[in-house]
Formats: structure tokens, C-alpha cells, sequence
């Protein structure tokens, strides 16, 4: 008899139930047996979540271990707790769509004079998510077990799929007869797996046709069929250009790489604005990221923008800059040039990245100079540090003095050394203060 | 004996630097750029008050207030060094009394710190040590501003 609702883990769980009614061909009213079976009561639902054992205590005299037409198994990384992230799942939807790919082209063959494959074949090679197991993350597929023409050519055409990944993680050549109209969705599976998780994508459990993707495998199958790696990424930096008839932006992530993007109209506005705010307005964007020469990203699903953390201290200093354009020439008792235009946005750009990139430096001090220029100081335990944008293109100056020894330190940064987009030297010349 | 020692015997004694507003944060920190000398007619020398003759306030509404009963000059605040610091950073402190004409009121307090005329160069180097020193002391006048 079976009972429902206690806490007690089965060993059996609710797709050994389903299948086992399946198996005696019954299975277009599953549900309705299955209540039957456990003693319940008409109205009352089954409980079938993903991911754990339902809660159902089998004291039932046979346990049912069918075979599943496909297991595909996450492991690794995001996985290890059990659990498999929504956006993963369509990883599942990349292997229906490969088996019936591979499946047609084997019909199709093996029919040189079939056009098209027959009626109720793609309906056939639906897959459906049966069952979990939690172990780290083990989706059971299964098919409808409606005979169609050719539906064997769907379990030929999985296995050939595992072949085909099997051989490209071995580095081996593909199957010769592989579809190549194929290759597209074999080389798209995986592209949601992060580098310390990997799937095994096995024709059931207890079988020896299977095969492990992983970011190295997806690689060498790259590498295989001569197509550059595609994966899911979501991507962080500035917006660096913008090429707007194009439909697309240059995205500078933190580590220096620059990024190819598009963007539709709806995104347009919120690229315009982190162009315009940067560096202290990112945009993180999530996608599908070609690895050519140069990387791309194509398929954006989401334009999020985000803020540097130190967005409201620069707030502050670029107020304080912005203050300077009140000032007019013989600002100081008749003498002193207002600030310059130059000055003071390439203070104001250099300042802001020098804060993001320094997280312990401290919001300088900024004054006007009498020159027309802008002084960014800061004083560094007993050193007394300052930074001059000149009025004109001229070098950044930089200085240092000990405030008790008077030992001195002066340099100067050129364009090529420090820019509105790099500034490392200098940040590196200030951080030997700061430790 | 230094030269100073007759004119400031006490090297306690502090100096009165007025800070221009340009030069002071909106959180009350000076410009290490009011601590040097920049201007031709400077000749090398910064005016300071002497503690031992005014006070802080009082030099301030003095340099603040219009002519002629004033100098008629902008002023944030007012910040402090003791001869000690400026003498120990190579800078000679000296007594320069103004004498009132018919635009200025006379000005027993005021000196002038004397930078190396040797380095003008080291000029901004002494003004960022100075900075700090003065930063330690604190904003003198007004108080409860800072």
C-alpha cells in the first residue's frame, strides 16, 4: 500500500512509478493510476517536484527500474548542491533539438527518396522531463512511446550524438556520418556549464554509451569543426564606443578585454547612459560570447546597469570639479586662469578610474591651480601626494613629499602612460603610498 | 643662535596662514598651494600673523574685513604653524610689520616666511609638508566650521 506524506525517503521514487504503469500500457492516464495505487482519492494531486525524492513510501512489492531513453547529469561547480539553475535547463532543449536533427539525417539517408521525414516523427522525438535524481543534478528523459515511421531513427540519432561528443572529447575525428547540418547544436551543448562543471549525457544510467562535456571538450570540438567556442557568459565592463547605426558597442571588461556587443532600440538608452557615466556606470550583460578574434557576443538576453561601488564618493568629486566652472580668470586677487575645459575633464575622468582601480586610495582633495589646471592631493599616512592636470596637454604631474623627512618623490605621466582609459601607472605610483 | 631666536624666542609660537576659498575643500582641508609662495610679487615670501600679537579670529577679520579698515582679501579660515615646523623645513620666519597708509590699516602682527632662494623649485615640496603639518594643527579660525 502505498502512503502519502511522509518525510520518509523512498528508494523508489515517482518515475518508477509512472514507468512501471507505463510499461503495462497504460500510460496516457498515469496520474490517474498512479492515484489509484497510492490509495488516493480522486482530486487529490500527486506530488512531483524536481530534484527530491517525492514523498511517497512505497511498501509495494515490486521496485521498477526502467531505463530512461536519455540521462543528461550535471556535476561540478553550481550543481554540487543539488540544484540546477533555470537558465541551464535549456541545455535540455539543445539535446531534443540534436537528437531529432541527427535522427532526420539518418532517416533521410537511409530514405534516398524521402523528402521529408513522416507525419507524427517530430512529435515522436519530443523529450520529456520524467524524473530527477539529487545527486548533483541527473535529469531523466524520456520519449512518447508512440509508434511512428521511423522512430527508431531517434534512439539511432542519440546515440550517434553521444558518439559524435564522445569523439570530440577524445580529440578524436567526428562519426563520418554525422549530420553537418548537426554541428551547429553540438557544438552549442555545454555552452551553459561554467569552467569547474561538466555534463554527462548517457543513453541510461546503467550504460556504456555516454559522453562528458566540458568547457575543454567544447574546445577541441571548436577547434574540430573549425568554429569558434561559443558559450553562455554574463560580461561586465564599460561602454567604451558605440556605434550606434551598427546597433552595437565596444565593452571594456575590468581585466582590459574588449568585447563586441549588440543591442536592440529598447537597450539603446541604457547604452547611451553608461557611455556617457562611465567609468563609474557599468552595464553587466548576459549572452552568448563568441570566442573569435575579436570576441563577440551575440544573443544578448539581458542589459543590466550597474554602479561602481565608489560611484557616490566620484559623485562628490566630479560635484567639487564641476564647481570650478564658476571660476573666472583673476580668480585669486586678479590673478589665476580659470580651469580649464581640458583640465578638468581629464581630472575628472582619471580621478574616477583612479578610485575603481584603487579601492584603498582615498578621495583626493581637489583645488583649482592658478595655471588654469586641477590638483587632486591626498595625504598618505605622513606622505602629502598630489596630481596636476595641466590647463593644456601636457603631462599629468605627480609628486610626493614625507612630510617629517622631506624625502621627495616627482614624476610625470604622459598621454601614452596614463590616459582616460588607463591609468595603472599612476595608480601604481600612488599604491606605493598607501602600503 | 639662529638669526630667528632674537625675534621669535618662543618656538611654540604659532604663525596665522590664511587659506583662500578656491583652496579649501567643501570638508575644510587646505591646498598644499597655500602653504608656498607662487606669485612674482611674493618674492619668495608667504604672509603669516604671529599668535604672540593677534589672534586667529582677529587676523582673520583683519585680512577679510574692507578697506581701509581692512585688507579687503578673501579668507576660508585660518590655519597654523609653529616656528619650530617652518624653521625645521629650511624656511626662516621674520618679523615684517605693516604700517598703516591711507587704502590699509597698519598690521603689528604680520611676518613672512623667507622659502630657500637657493631651490624655488623645492617650493611646492615645502608647501605639501607644511600642508600636513598645519592639517594636524587643525583649522584655527573659524572653529565650529570645521
Amino acid at each position: 500500500m502505498f502512503r502519502v506524506g511522509e518525510a520518509q525517503k523512498s528508494a523508489f521514487s515517482w518515475r518508477h512509478i509512472r514507468i512501471g504503469l507505463k510499461n503495462a500500457g497504460r500510460h496516457r492516464d498515469w496520474n490517474r493510476l498512479a492515484q489509484q495505487s497510492a490509495g488516493l482519492e480522486a482530486g487529490v494531486s500527486v506530488n512531483r517536484t524536481l530534484n527530491c525524492h517525492p514523498e511517497f513510501v512505497l511498501s509495494g512489492p515490486t521496485k521498477i527500474i526502467p531505463d530512461s531513453f536519455l540521462d543528461l547529469t550535471f556535476d561540478g561547480g553550481r550543481f554540487l548542491d543539488h540544484s540546477i539553475p533555470v537558465e541551464v535547463l535549456s541545455e535540455l532543449g539543445t539535446v531534443q533539438h540534436l537528437v531529432l536533427r541527427v535522427a532526420r539525417h539518418l532517416f533521410l539517408t537511409a530514405h534516398p527518396t524521402r523528402k521529408r521525414v513522416p507525419r507524427g516523427f517530430v512529435d515522436a522525438a519530443q523529450l520529456h522531463l520524467i524524473s530527477s535524481e539529487a545527486n548533483c543534478f541527473t535529469a531523466h528523459l524520456d520519449r512518447s512511446t508512440e509508434i511512428v515511421e521511423g522512430s527508431e531513427f531517434l534512439a539511432s540519432g542519440r546515440d550517434l550524438a553521444i558518439r559524435a561528443l564522445g569523439a570530440a572529447s577524445t580529440g578524436e575525428g567526428l562519426p563520418g556520418d554525422f549530420p553537418p547540418d548537426a554541428l551547429e547544436l553540438l557544438a552549442a551543448l555545454g555552452s551553459k556549464l561554467d569552467d569547474d562543471e561538466f555534463l554527462l549525457v548517457a543513453r541510461s544510467a546503467n550504460d556504456s554509451l555516454s559522453a562528458r562535456v566540458d568547457q575543454s571538450t567544447r574546445a577541441k570540438l571548436a577547434a574540430l569543426i573549425k568554429r569558434p567556442l561559443e558559450r553562455a557568459e554574463s560580461l561586465d565592463g564599460e561602454v567604451e564606443q558605440m556605434d550606434d547605426l551598427a546597433h552595437r558597442y565596444v565593452l571594456r571588461t575590468r581585466d582590459g578585454k574588449r568585447i563586441e556587443v549588440p543591442f536592440e532600440m529598447a537597450q539603446r538608452d541604457s547604452v547611451v547612459l553608461a557611455l556617457q557615466w562611465r567609468p563609474i556606470t557599468r552595464v553587466r550583460v548576459s549572452g552568448k560570447l563568441v570566442f573569435a578574434n575579436p570576441p563577440r557576443m551575440k544573443n544578448v538576453e539581458d542589459l543590466e546597469l550597474i554602479d561602481d561601488e565608489r560611484a557616490p564618493e566620484i559623485q562628490v568629486a566630479w560635484t567639487r570639479i564641476e564647481s570650478f566652472d564658476d571660476i573666472r580668470d583673476g580668480w585669486f586677487s586678479g590673478e589665476g586662469l580659470a580651469p580649464s575645459a581640458h583640465a578638468t575633464s581629464v581630472a575628472k575622468m582619471v580621478l574616477a578610474r583612479l578610485l575603481i582601480e584603487n579601492p584603498t586610495l582615498p578621495r583626493p582633495q581637489i583645488y583649482p591651480t592658478p595655471l588654469g589646471g586641477v590638483q587632486a592631493e591626498w595625504v598618505l599616512g605622513r606622505w602629502a601626494t598630489e596630481v596636476t592636470f595641466s590647463a593644456e596637454n601636457e603631462p599629468i604631474a605627480a609628486a610626493a613629499t614625507h612630510a617629517d623627512t622631506g624625502i621627495e618623490t616627482v614624476m610625470q605621466f604622459n598621454s601614452g602612460e596614463v590616459s582616460l582609459d588607463r591609468v595603472s601607472p599612476l595608480s601604481d605610483w600612488l599604491r606605493t603610498f598607501t602600503e | 643662535m639662529a638669526e630667528h631666536d632674537d625675534q621669535f624666542p618662543d618656538a611654540a609660537e604659532v604663525l596665522f596662514r590664511q587659506v583662500y576659498p578656491n583652496w579649501l575643500t567643501e570638508d575644510g582641508q587646505p591646498s598644499s598651494q597655500a602653504f608656498y609662495p607662487w606669485r612674482e610679487v611674493d618674492k619668495g615670501c608667504l604672509s603669516v600673523d604671529r599668535s604672540t600679537l593677534t589672534t586667529p579670529a582677529e587676523a582673520h577679520a583683519l585680512f577679510t574685513a574692507p578697506k581701509p579698515a581692512g585688507f579687503e582679501q578673501a579668507s576660508a579660515g585660518v590655519w597654523g604653524l609653529s616656528i619650530t615646523e617652518v624653521v625645521e623645513v629650511g624656511i626662516a620666519p621674520r618679523p615684517d610689520r605693516i604700517d598703516a597708509t591711507h587704502e590699509y590699516p597698519e598690521n603689528p602682527a604680520h611676518a613672512l616666511l623667507e622659502y630657500p632662494s637657493a631651490n624655488p623649485k623645492g617650493w611646492k615640496g615645502l608647501g605639501r609638508r607644511l600642508k600636513v603639518k598645519a592639517a594636524d594643527r587643525g583649522c584655527l579660525h573659524p572653529k565650529d566650521e570645521r
